[in-house]
């Protein structure tokens, strides 16, 4: 009951925080945020995929290109609107990653890194190649929405990028405290008992790959819009691992680990700006600790220490007692 | 007990062969298993017990001959069709999900008879689904309750001793609802008193109207609990009967049992 109530709290202080940001923050402020939230939205997807369904993706950021340039090109050189672009992209980002789940989910383990790896390049030199649609490195400015005659600002797109961040963490929350994310962990566990006990381990791989270009994608659809220029720089091969270490830093297999991470990643050059060139060296050397000492990341390491009524090891799932049967409802956050 | 009804035998393997390459594993093996008994498969080392295990539950595809589950042929369906049909099965070397709890563990056994959580459902969390989840839960429960384990349900799996995990991978099977549950040595690497236990929780099981197929070492156990008793030996059967024509058959005394029976 106590952690109930604690956890209630904390929802609650997190709504009033981020509805009131805008009164309080700048431009500036609101837009390294927005950035926050759309990386998590990566990195849920990613957490999903790899820290549920122990799978690995190398290649997101080619997802999150789709996501971005189809829309994009949509709105810039036919003129749609954008509420009908961004569906648009988030099912050609699937019927791509349906297409090649045939081929990649063949794989496993290093190969399946190098596969993924391999498409996630081919389809960022997909468009950065066909430089009459996407302006090639030049990259693309992308018209602002339009809403019932109006131009949307940087508050509304804080607004609506923070609604599809909630909705991403309430897919994740669901999924893996359901059949589906036991599945998932399953899988991640030991392939050959999951299938033992009847789970179609290929089935809820794809199923996991989909969900994890799902939401790339649709982290790409709200990128695009709220820059207002896209280039290819961001789709490459660095934004892949980006975002792998965003989720490896908040901790794989949390539920807030992604948004953690996303926000560590996105902050930490703004703080190291000062110091220039050593930057990069800092940085490294920032994750490489976080990675070595604290390989759960920072929230898993933290929901190991918190004192558990289940102990260390009643934490390590996602899964507690819950109703009047178990000794009281705690969710793994 | 010599008239048996054909609709009396659950499993049928016919004439099952195994080659891995140039060597044959299995030898035209017949074995029938039948509802609602024990029946243990014994020999020694290396006779094909474990490759005739993998092959009722969809791990290999036999060379030769044909596997049935009552009247229909499952030889060739894949693993989790068959686990679906009812064929449940553990693993030599534990196998559990490490990371998760011991109660999400025996929940995933049920997953292929709980079904109503779809993707779609699941997102809107629907009440269907919630019904569900608290159902499966319970039996999870249920099925810990049986093999005594209900004080560890929030632990995880990876921190329990070696006697709990073979318990809990026996759960989990369970949970499974099958017909027919394929026991890979499951008493290996336990002490006397739990030995004891899991002859018990063995009984319980086939009372609940499960048949157990076990391959197992153990003789005490497999003279104790088998209602009947098949012997490879490389490769092929050399006899089949109740456990008390099976300790004085010579041919068995001489492949694996040694004077002592």
């Amino acid at each position: 009951m106590r952690e109930n109530r604690a956890r209630n709290l904390a929802i609650l202080i997190a709504t009033i925080l981020v509805i009131a940001l805008p009164s309080v923050l700048g431009e500036f402020y609101l837009y390294v945020i927005r950035i926050i939230f759309i990386y998590a939205i990566l990195a849920i997807g990613m957490n999903i995929f790899m820290g549920y369904c122990g799978q690995i993706n190398l290649g997101v950021a080619g997802f999150f290109c789709i996501g971005a340039y189809i829309p994009a090109i949509l709105e810039a050189r036919l003129g749609w609107h954008y509420g009908v672009t961004f569906p648009i992209g988030v099912l050609v980002a699937l019927l791509v990653a349906w297409l090649v789940s045939w081929p990649l989910l063949r794989l496993r383990s290093h190969s399946m890194a190098i596969g993924t790896l391999a498409f996630g390049v081919a389809i960022y030199l997909l468009f950065e190649r066909f430089k009459d649609i996407t302006g090639g490195t030049d990259g693309m400015v992308v018209p602002h929405l339009v809403l019932f005659g109006r131009e949307m600002g940087y508050l509304f797109y804080y607004y609506f990028i923070l609604a599809f961040l909630v909705a991403a963490l309430v897919v994740e929350y669901r999924l893996v405290n359901s059949r589906i994310g036991r599945a998932f962990k399953a899988i991640r566990d030991d392939e050959d008992a999951a299938e033992a006990m009847g789970v179609d381990v290929e089935h809820y791989r794809r199923m996991g790959w989909l969900l994890n270009a799902g939401l790339a994608a649709v982290g790409g659809a709200l990128y695009e819009q709220q820059a207002g220029f896209i280039s290819p720089d961001t789709f490459s091969i660095a934004a892949s691992l980006q975002i792998l270490v965003m989720f490896c830093v908040g901790g794989p297999a949390t539920i807030l680990g992604p948004v953690v991470g996303s926000g560590i990643m996105v902050c930490l050059p703004y703080f190291l700006i000062a110091i220039q060139h050593y930057m990069y060296l800092v940085q490294g050397l920032i994750l490489f600790g976080i990675l070595r000492f604290l390989p759960s990341g920072i929230v898993g390491t933290i929901l190991d220490s918190w004192p558990s009524a289940y102990g260390r090891g009643g934490r390590r799932s996602s899964i507690v007692p819950f109703d009047g049967n178990g000794p009281g409802a705690a969710i793994r956050l | 007990m010599n008239e048996t009804k054909a609709d009396d035998v659950l499993l049928a393997a016919r004439g099952v062969s195994k080659d891995f390459g140039g060597l044959r594993a299995l030898n035209k093996v017949d074995i029938s298993v039948k509802r609602g008994t024990i029946t243990t498969l014994i020999g020694p080392n290396g006779a094909g017990k474990t490759t005739f295990l993998n092959i009722v539950s969809g791990t290999y595809q036999p060379s030769e001959g044909s596997v049935f589950l009552r009247e229909k042929r499952i030889d060739g369906l894949s693993r989790h069709d068959i686990a679906a049909l009812g064929i449940v099965r553990t693993f030599q070397l534990t196998k559990l999900f490490s990371e998760m709890t011991v109660l999400e563990n025996v929940m995933v056994g049920t997953h292929h008879w709980a079904r109503r959580g779809t993707l779609p459902r699941t997102l809107v969390n629907a009440r269907s689904v919630r019904a569900e989840e608290s159902e499966v839960r319970h039996y999870a429960l249920e099925m810990l309750r049986l093999t005594d384990m209900e004080k560890l349900a929030y632990k995880r799996a990876f921190d329990l001793p070696h006697g709990q995990q073979r318990l809990l991978e026996l759960s989990r099977a369970i949970a499974a609802r099958p017909q027919l549950v394929l026991l890979d040595e499951p008493a290996a690497g336990l002490n006397p008193a739990e030995e004891d236990r899991l002859q018990g929780i063995l009984k319980a099981i086939v009372a609940r109207g499960t048949t157990i197929f076990l391959i197992e070492h153990h003789m005490r156990l497999v003279m104790n609990i088998s209602d009947e008793v098949h012997v490879l030996d490389v490769g092929s059967k050399i006899a089949e009967g109740t456990p008390k024509e099976i300790g004085s058959n010579p041919a068995v005394v001489r492949a694996y049992l040694g004077k002592e029976y």
